[in-house]
């Protein structure tokens, strides 16, 4: 669909998944390789976050297959996914409150290989300069604002250098400047290290902005998928999320 | 797993040779004071404080770095109890030799008790480890080899008693400075920094890559160990083990308390917090009744997790903080520093 399964970074098939009665995932397939920005839309509920959940292994599929790289990762545990090079920032930034900024990204340094203190210390401050909150990096990251720990987060998210980032709402209630900053980031981030970024986000114009890529799930079903263009101008799009008006 | 690598300290390096020398003076003063002094009810006390610091500071590993609060310390600690007085009893086998055995026997319970337990988070984790302690109590009560109500009874040790309570000193001290000495070594390690990343958010520490359940598994088996073996030895010291007393569930919220007292989350804080509870426990235990004692106690509690939530090591971190200068420290100084 979006590239071929047999290259593909991350390749979703057939992925279904229920709550008690609900179904909040019925038969998810997609694929994309590096380098990619793809958008994931849909209304409240229709199983976006359920589906960040599976592909970083919060949660085991009832049933279908996430492959990273061409390899099964049903089964494995989030920190296994982490070391495997996929990482995620939450739909509410959920950074090590009580730490300061610099230990927020040490705690992933040290579970990811053994580093050199030094050539740590060197990466937590690059990407501290990176996201733009060097000025902050001996403070306790609640003493951030709310903007400011999402950076931090995707700061924490991308300290270790992943191959694949699952964001869950970035844009949500992030001022402007702050937005621009993370939108700035992650085309960086895809230029330099072929990272590539599944966003979830309500925010449809900011995401047709960036996204190589949009799916849109409804009712835990992918109703549109392609470039970001034909996906906002899809029937069951308008029908079932963007609305006529 | 320990300490393969520092995280920058929080602390200058001046204060910490401070700190440290501060603490092997008072080490060694208590070394000689156990050899010299003729006090025997100061030598019994300090044995106890030593005791508790143990205790303290295994529970100081999940409860004040992992942020799982156990309050059920005194299961493992009576399980290490009853295994060296078990041992005694059939084997003949002295507490002192089998108190390795006694801390065994509590890791694996505190390992198979784990999976269920170590799931659970937040008040239903504390509340577990209280029903569990009346479980094993009732376990001590009908097993076949335990001797229900009646206990079991150890012999004394054939010495002069000036000697045997001074043995226990030394043992309680020596098991007290290695547990202070393994939580500092927890704290600067990587596994101490996984232990605090699950206290601040489990789900986010598992997510960047901290294996969350080994973590706790280790904190807690570890936490049973020490507790156990320092039980085992106190089989020997009490020389009667029983299903009530050994399981007082007094015990367990003493360690709590003198933790939180003290500041958990940090190798200080059961030191400071021991002493301290045990002191004013004493002095509330002379002038009032037990039962004003504990509504006393209560208060101090209370008023602790209202107004310092820290603890003592807490609030002298935040008096620093304070003091700090207002200009800002250079990068450069708290960077790792490249010594051990
Ligand atoms: N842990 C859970 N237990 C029970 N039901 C759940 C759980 N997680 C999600 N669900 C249900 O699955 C469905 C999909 O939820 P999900 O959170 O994935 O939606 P979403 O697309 O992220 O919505 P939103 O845009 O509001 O964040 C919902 O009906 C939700 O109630
Ligand atoms: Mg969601």
């Amino acid at each position: 669909m979006l590239s071929e399964a047999s290259d593909a970074l991350l390749s979703v098939d057939a992925i279904a998944k229920r709550f008690g009665g609900v179904v909040a995932l019925g038969g998810v397939s997609f694929a994309f390789g590096s380098s990619a920005i793809v958008g994931l839309i849909g209304p409240n509920g229709s199983g976006k976050t359920t589906l960040l959940n599976i592909i970083n292994g919060v949660y085991a599929p009832d049933s279908g297959d996430i492959r990273i790289n061409g390899a099964t990762t049903v089964g494995w545990r989030p920190s296994a996914l982490a070391t495997g090079g996929v990482s995620r920032t939450f739909q509410t930034a959920r950074v090590f409150q009580t730490l300061t900024v610099r230990q927020n990204l040490f705690i992933p340094l040290l579970h990811h290989g053994r580093m050199a203190r030094s050539a740590a210390a060197r990466r937590a401050d690059e990407l501290l300069a990176f996201v733009g909150l060097a000025d902050f990096a001996d403070h306790t990251a609640s003493e951030l604002s709310g903007g400011q720990q999402r950076l931090l987060e995707f700061a924490r998210a991308l300290v270790t250098r992943p191959r694949l980032v699952l964001m869950d709402e970035p844009f949500a209630g992030v001022h402007p400047t702050i937005k621009g900053q993370l939108i700035r980031c992650i085309r960086e981030t895809v230029g330099r290290e072929s990272t590539s970024f599944l966003i979830v986000s309500h925010e449809v114009p900011d995401l047709v902005r960036i996204a190589d890529f949009m799916l849109c799930l409804v009712e835990g079903k992918v109703a549109a998928s392609g470039t970001p263009a034909a996906v906002v101008r899809d029937e069951t799009v308008v029908e079932g999320y963007l609305g006529r008006g | 797993m320990f300490a393969l690598f520092f995280l920058p300290s929080r602390h200058g390096q001046r204060r910490i040779v401070g700190g440290r020398l501060a603490t092997l003076a008072i080490a060694a003063g208590l070394v000689g004071y156990g050899a010299m002094s003729s006090n025997l009810g100061a030598i019994d006390t300090l044995g106890t404080v030593f005791m508790y610091l143990v205790v303290t500071q295994a529970w100081n590993i999940l409860g004040g770095y992992g942020g799982y609060l156990n309050f059920g310390m005194v299961t493992y600690f009576g399980i290490g109890a009853y295994a060296s007085a078990v041992l005694f009893q059939y084997f003949g086998l002295s507490p002192f030799l089998t108190a390795p055995l006694a801390g065994a026997a509590a890791a694996l319970f505190g390992l198979l008790i784990g999976i269920p337990t170590l799931r659970l988070r937040g008040a239903y984790f504390a509340v577990i480890t209280i029903i569990i302690t009346f479980a094993v109590q009732l376990l001590m009560l009908d097993l076949p080899f335990t001797q229900g109500a009646l206990g079991i009874f150890l012999s004394p040790l054939a010495a002069n008693p000036v000697f045997v309570e001074r043995l226990f000193y030394f043992i309680f001290f020596a098991l007290a400075a290695t547990a202070t000495t393994l939580v500092f070594a927890v704290e600067n390690s990587n596994f101490g920094w996984a232990l605090v990343a699950i206290r601040e958010d489990e789900d986010a520490a598992e997510v960047i890559g901290v294996r969350t359940t080994a973590v706790k598994w280790t904190a807690n088996a570890l936490a049973a160990f020490m507790t156990g073996t320092v039980g085992g030895i106190y089989a020997q010291r009490i020389l009667y083990i029983e299903p009530t007393g050994t399981f007082a569930l007094d015990i367990s919220l003493n360690v709590v308390l003198m933790a939180v007292i003290g500041g958990a989350g940090t190798w200080q804080g059961p030191v400071i917090g021991v002493p301290l509870v045990l002191l004013v426990a004493e002095a509330l235990r002379v002038t009032v009744t037990s039962e004003v004692n504990r509504v006393i106690f209560s208060i101090i509690v209370i008023l602790i997790a209202l107004f310092v939530p820290g603890g003592i090591m807490g609030l002298l971190q935040e008096v620093r903080r304070r003091m700090r200068p207002l200009v800002r420290k250079s990068a450069g100084e708290t960077m790792p520093r490249t010594g051990g």
